[in-house]
């Protein structure tokens, strides 16, 4: 299964994206209000939609039927698997950062 | 000015998404940076065209189709030239087998004889008498 780093520079909206859909499908509106909520970062229109199109044609989530002209994305298997294994590399490496920094 | 924007990205890409991100932007005011991003987007739609899934198994199955034509045709031509080659072979060694054993009927050594690898043979200094004479 390729890995997320093949996105280049959307491999962080990715990421948010992907954790954001973990609860539940959202339309491209609620994600970027999720996303906000849960990282203080706003992405932009340009890169949310470039972000769900690699998201979709890697199968890492998939679209909905539209609801007034708007389509909720759903987070599938393959897109959980990796987001899983994603988060526990940071996790890996934020307890080995946080644990060289107590040390300093 | 978001028509003019989503007139930016590709045809397909607005097919599929544009729909849902007019209906994203409507009622959002637009800054300099959404702008920005929003060109970088179309161009990167582009650039580098995301294809769904069942696009992109179909264009490679009209590859695989379009190889395996090829590898038969490939194939068919090289049995055809094979098959050619083997008569020319085979019609050469008849005609080189017909030309060896005329030239033995007009005294032509041939392979096997003296000078040829094969020493010839003695000639038997007292041969037996091909019909035997009784003593008596």
């Amino acid at each position: 299964m390729p890995g997320l780093s093949e996105l280049g520079r959307f491999e962080e909206p990715a990421v948010l994206v992907l954790t954001s859909l973990v609860d539940g499908p959202r339309h491209g509106y609620a994600i970027v209000k999720d996303i906000q909520a849960l990282a203080g970062i706003r992405l932009g229109p340009g890169t949310l939609y470039a972000t769900l199109a690699r998201l979709e044609a890697r199968g890492l989530i998939e679209g909905l039927p539209a609801q007034d002209r708007r389509r909720p994305y759903r987070l599938t298997g393959a897109g959980a698997e990796l987001l899983r294994d994603r988060l526990e590399r940071m996790e890996s490496i934020s307890r080995t950062g946080l644990a060289r920094l107590a040390r300093v | 000015m978001t028509g003019l924007l989503l007139a930016l990205y590709p045809p397909g890409w607005r097919a599929r998404y544009g729909v849902e991100l007019a209906a994203h932007l409507r009622g959002q005011r637009l800054n300099a940076r959404d702008i920005v991003d929003l060109l970088g987007g179309a161009l990167d739609a582009w650039l580098r065209p995301q294809w769904p899934r069942r696009r992109r198994r179909a264009w490679r199955a009209a590859l695989a189709i379009v190889l395996a034509a090829t590898a038969v045709i490939v194939v068919a031509v090289a049995t055809i030239l094979w098959i050619r080659i083997a008569a020319l072979v085979g019609l050469l060694i008849v005609l080189l087998a017909f030309l060896v054993r005329r030239g033995r009927r007009r005294g032509w050594p041939g392979p096997g004889a003296a000078g040829a690898g094969v020493p010839a043979r003695p000639k038997d200094p007292d041969p037996e008498p091909l019909v035997a004479t009784r003593r008596r």
